[in-house]
């Protein structure tokens, strides 16, 4: 059994703020083999970008901070490692898209230079494995890699200038010039049109196999989850709460939040006149509920529920559930 | 192990939404007719523009909303959707075209005219918070609509607001709290509410879910259905959301750069729709089942500017099928089976190509 | 009516601008100096021991003492009393000028920035020249030809004053009637007149306090200097600004000499300072980076 790609163990990432500690990820535990597409799915303010932003070691710290976990990318613990060593791994071996292509490529700079410029500093500069004048074609090669048409005259525009779904496909350009191993995308398809995201989408799983790319998919969109991805894993209020491939998330969901969750999203074709509806709001992350987070909105809470904590239990092969239908209670 | 849930509800069933069908709650009186319908925007030039450019957000628009029924208004971001919407609720003035509210030309009302006009329509935005004064409590904002209209006062109106916090489902102790201090759900359930306190004829809804959760959608949907059946409005329901759209609607206009492209019943178009940017649409809608397979090739391209749309058929840089009298020849929006309208020169021969209805 | 006020105290209290400012150290001494002032100006009755213009020729050039805090003059009159009552002055001039210039600033902006079009062109064009214009040496001016007096200084620094109040209004009223919820009080059908002062005005409150606050500042230092040269504020009303110009000259002679113009200086520079200070600190805690 070939060694994950990306081990999560006991992650916490707390926000310290006047008015409480908020605990935005509170204890995640994930893997991913290579050259998979995991899918991340909640609902706002689960956890689910913060848990990206840690692996990352992106957190804005104050206010926010690992206290704790082990994040092995590769065989060894990003959290251990130094700002320095992580500036290396970011844009190389772990890239990151965001869900606004509009703010997150600069404005003042060509499309074409932003492009280059983690290949100069990377691959150029840092690991010399290309020479600088190899760097034009190399920046042309990606461009014709994400499907930019016309990439000789758009290579030198601004990104005012680009539609987009361009501006996406320019970052995921930028992003995979490196050629990661593990691509992070945080809502990659929020902010464009749904033909453009079909587009955008279809790329991802065309640079998947070509590149192999692992990519961790962050979205509240099930649509797009259930197009993309092989395994899911679903947050609720920093937890994850269960853990799936695909189709078997769907098919028998065993988390009541999942379930509910599907159950909720309405599809073209289906008859049903009303939406299921989950009672009750999103918990507060400064004072979560004791016991199982999910239990004051739980139709099957039990008393277990209410007082204790439930771990992660493997009911299956690949398929995990925190949940104290499915035992879950840590004394055995 | 089942994973059968008993079904979760937050309100107890009401008996009327599942007895009433969509037929019996439609009449076939035409509440809103558009024709020929265009709105135009200066774009804002510099100092050294030359010409004049404008944006055609909306070109040549014609159809029509049965009292009673949720008209569905899909496409993408340009395609002028929003701006139907706000033309047929008279907050924009439109360039050229007749918009028929209950037999009156609005198009040609003055500006107290259609401040009058307000009583009868309402308008539910993407963003709750943003469509919230922030200065004003939740009884403010429920009490403006009726003290302008004139509608109640005193024990009469205070009567009317606690009626309808019941019906969105919040509580009179929110009554003195602030946009600001509740959740994008319950904010969304005071925009309704400040519609419901007037119980207006027509509501535009204008991508109500687009910026909630999941879990909160559906409450916000099911309410709106539940309010629908209960007070009879007709509803405009704009999103580039096909499912949302599928859900609610009983007819579904599809919109492309600032055209109608198809217009059917909702069943009807999703069985057989017949306009290629339709079909490109229907295929490119995420649905959140795995077992469904995406049917049709991508869409190519990028969605074109409403600056200078593309001559001839809108579509047709994009369109898998087009000939080259496609870019000279604008197709004419027409009913080619029983109320199911498209706006295609080969909509014959392309009905044939494709595989039949299921 | 009181619980109308503890109510707006209550949400003053919880909000996230106020618990900024509760931790923000210009605030609280910017703050506490302001109320200082303002306590001073209300009550100078009761803290001033002497009339300030009671001249008592047998008590003059007196150091500080416990009868004179701060001396007294060349006329025998009470320094500290007259810089008490100073306080007031320069608060009353504050107040009276804030509310010309907002009086007349405010509602300009307002139409300037949701009429747009023309009325906003000629107004901000005026708005402009105003702006062009030497405040002071304007002010001057007029009170050359009108003559000094409180009242008239007030007047003379409004003159330009206003065009600050309105620009910053305009710009707010321009940003703010993009928002969703003024089309949405048109959606309901309010009339522009109401949407204007019951949407827009109240939204744009935040910079117009920072505004307000920063106006005392300026009025102090304005009129002061008028009546530095004479041209403002005039006997027997105490004034900073008079008393500053009236004890220069004995700034080279022995001590107490000195002292006659050093204190009351003090005491202005605090006060600006302060002002100053609880304006920055206004500033920041309106900004809305502060989001968590």
């Amino acid at each position: 059994m070939p060694e994950p790609l990306l081990k999560v163990q006991g992650l916490k990432t707390y926000f310290f703020l006047e008015r409480g500690v908020v605990k935005a990820v509170d204890g995640v535990d994930f893997e991913m083999k290579k050259g998979e597409i995991l899918g991340l799915v909640g609902e706002t303010g689960c956890g689910k970008s913060v848990t990206a932003l840690s692996i990352l070691r992106l957190i804005q710290s104050p206010p926010g901070r690992i206290v704790e976990g082990k994040v092995i990318f590769e065989g060894e613990d990003l959290l251990k490692k130094s700002n320095e060593e992580m500036r290396k791994i970011r844009g190389t071996k772990i890239s990151m898209i965001f869900q606004d292509p509009h703010t997150s490529l600069d404005p003042v700079f060509t499309i074409g230079f932003q492009i280059a410029e983690p290949i100069v500093l990377h691959q150029v500069i840092e690991q010399h494995l290309m020479r600088a004048e190899e760097v034009p074609g190399k920046v042309m090669e990606m461009l014709k890699l994400v499907r930019i048409p016309d990439p000789e005259h758009r290579v030198v525009e601004y990104p005012h200038q680009f539609s987009g779904g361009m501006k996406q496909r320019a970052m995921i350009a930028m992003m995979i010039s490196c050629n990661p191993s593990l691509l992070i995308a945080d809502e990659p398809t929020t902010a464009v049109d749904v033909t453009i995201q079909a587009q955008i989408l279809d790329l991802m799983r065309d640079l998947r196999q070509k590149l192999g790319t692992s990519v961790l998919l962050i979205t509240h969109n099930l649509g797009v989850v259930a197009e993309m991805c092989n395994r899911l894993a679903v947050m609720y209020a920093g937890n994850i709460v269960e853990q799936a491939d695909l189709k078997t998330l769907f098919e028998d969901p065993k988390h009541p939040y999942t379930s509910a969750l599907l159950a909720a999203v309405p599809k073209v074709g289906t008859k049903k006149m009303e939406l299921e509806t989950i009672p009750g709001m999103v918990p507060s992350l400064i004072t979560p509920p004791p016991g199982c987070k999910f239990h004051p909105r739980c139709p099957h809470a039990m008393d277990i529920c209410r007082k204790e904590f439930p771990q992660m239990i493997e009911i299956d092969k690949g398929r995990l559930v925190r949940c104290h239908l499915y035992g879950g209670g840590s004394k055995k | 192990m089942s994973s059968e849930i008993p079904r979760t509800k937050s309100r107890p069933a009401k008996a009327e939404i599942a007895a009433l069908s969509g037929k019996a709650r439609v009449s076939g009186e035409k509440l809103i007719e558009v024709k020929g319908l265009k709105k135009y925007f200066e774009t804002k030039r510099g100092i050294f523009a030359r010409e004049r450019k404008w944006v055609h957000a909306v070109d040549d628009v014609n159809f029509y909303i049965r009292r009673g029924e949720v008209f569905g208004l899909v496409g993408e971001s340009g395609c002028g959707k929003t701006t139907v919407g706000k033309l047929i609720l008279g907050l924009i003035r439109p360039t050229t075209g007749e918009i028929d509210f209950d037999g009156h030309n609005i198009a040609e009302f003055d500006k107290e005219e259609l401040r009058k006009l307000r009583r009868r329509m309402g308008i539910i935005y993407q963003h709750p918070q943003s469509s919230l004064n922030p200065r004003m409590t939740v009884h403010t904002i429920l009490s403006r609509p009726i003290d302008i209209h004139k509608i109640a006062q005193g024990e009469k109106k205070e009567e009317i607001i606690l009626k309808v916090l019941e019906e969105v489902g919040l509580e009179p102790q929110h009554l003195d709290r602030y946009p600001h201090e509740f959740s994008g759900g319950q904010q969304q359930r005071i925009a309704i509410g400040r519609v419901l306190v007037l119980n207006p004829d027509f509501v535009v809804l204008d991508e109500p879910t687009s910026a909630l959760d999941v879990s909160v959608q559906a409450h916000i949907l099911n309410l709106l259905g539940e309010l629908q059946s209960k007070f009879g409005f007709t509803y405009l329901l704009i999103s580039h959301d096909l499912n949302i759209v599928e859900h609610m609607s009983d007819r579904i206009g599809v919109m492309y750069v600032g055209k109608m492209v198809e217009l059917a019943d909702k069943e009807e178009l999703r069985r057989n729709a017949l306009h290629p940017y339709s079909r490109s649409l229907l295929a490119a809608v995420p649905i959140a089942d795995p077992k469904h397979k995406r049917t049709g090739a991508i869409l190519k391209g990028e969605v074109p500017s409403t600056i200078n749309p593309p001559p001839g058929c809108r579509f047709h840089p994009r369109c898998p099928y087009a000939k080259p009298i496609c870019r000279e020849k604008e197709p004419e929006f027409k009913d080619v089976d029983g109320g199911h309208y498209v706006a295609c020169l080969f909509v014959k021969s392309l009905r044939h190509k494709w595989p039949s209805p299921a | 009516m009181l619980d109308r006020i503890r109510d707006f105290l209550r949400r003053v209290r919880r909000s996230t601008t106020f618990r900024y400012l509760r931790r923000d150290i210009r605030a609280k001494i910017g703050g506490g100096i302001v109320l200082l002032v303002v306590f001073t100006a209300i009550f100078a009755g009761f803290i001033a021991r002497h009339d300030p213009a009671a001249e008592n020729p047998s008590d003059r050039f007196q150091g500080p003492s416990w009868e004179y805090p701060f001396g007294t003059d060349d006329k025998g009159r009470d320094i500290f009393s007259r810089v008490v009552y100073g306080a007031r002055t320069a608060l009353i001039i504050g107040t009276l000028l804030v509310a010309v210039e907002a009086l007349i600033g405010v509602p300009l902006g307002l139409l300037a920035g949701y009429r747009g079009g023309k009325v906003d062109n000629l107004i901000m064009r005026l708005v402009d020249a105003v702006l062009a214009m030497p405040g002071l040496i304007i002010a001057l001016a007029f009170v050359a030809v009108f003559g000094p007096g409180l009242y008239k200084v007030v007047l003379a620094l409004a003159m330009t004053g206003w065009a600050g109040y309105a620009r910053l209004i305009r710009g707010q009223t321009l940003a703010i009637k993009e928002e969703t919820y003024i089309e949405a009080a048109r959606a309901i059908g309010e009339k522009d007149r109401t949407i204007i002062f019951r949407y827009v005005l109240p939204n744009s409150i935040s910079p117009l306090i920072v505004m307000i606050t920063m106006t005392f500042p300026a009025a102090i230092l304005l009129s002061s200097s008028m009546s530095f040269l004479g041209l403002g504020v005039q006997p027997p009303t105490p004034d900073w600004g008079y008393d500053l110009n009236a004890y220069k000259k004995f700034l080279g002679d022995p001590m107490p000499g000195p002292l006659m113009t050093i204190l009351p200086g003090i005491i202005m520079v605090i006060t600006i300072f302060g002002f100053n200070f609880l304006g920055d600190a206004l500033r920041d805690a309106y900004d809305p980076r502060l989001r968590e």
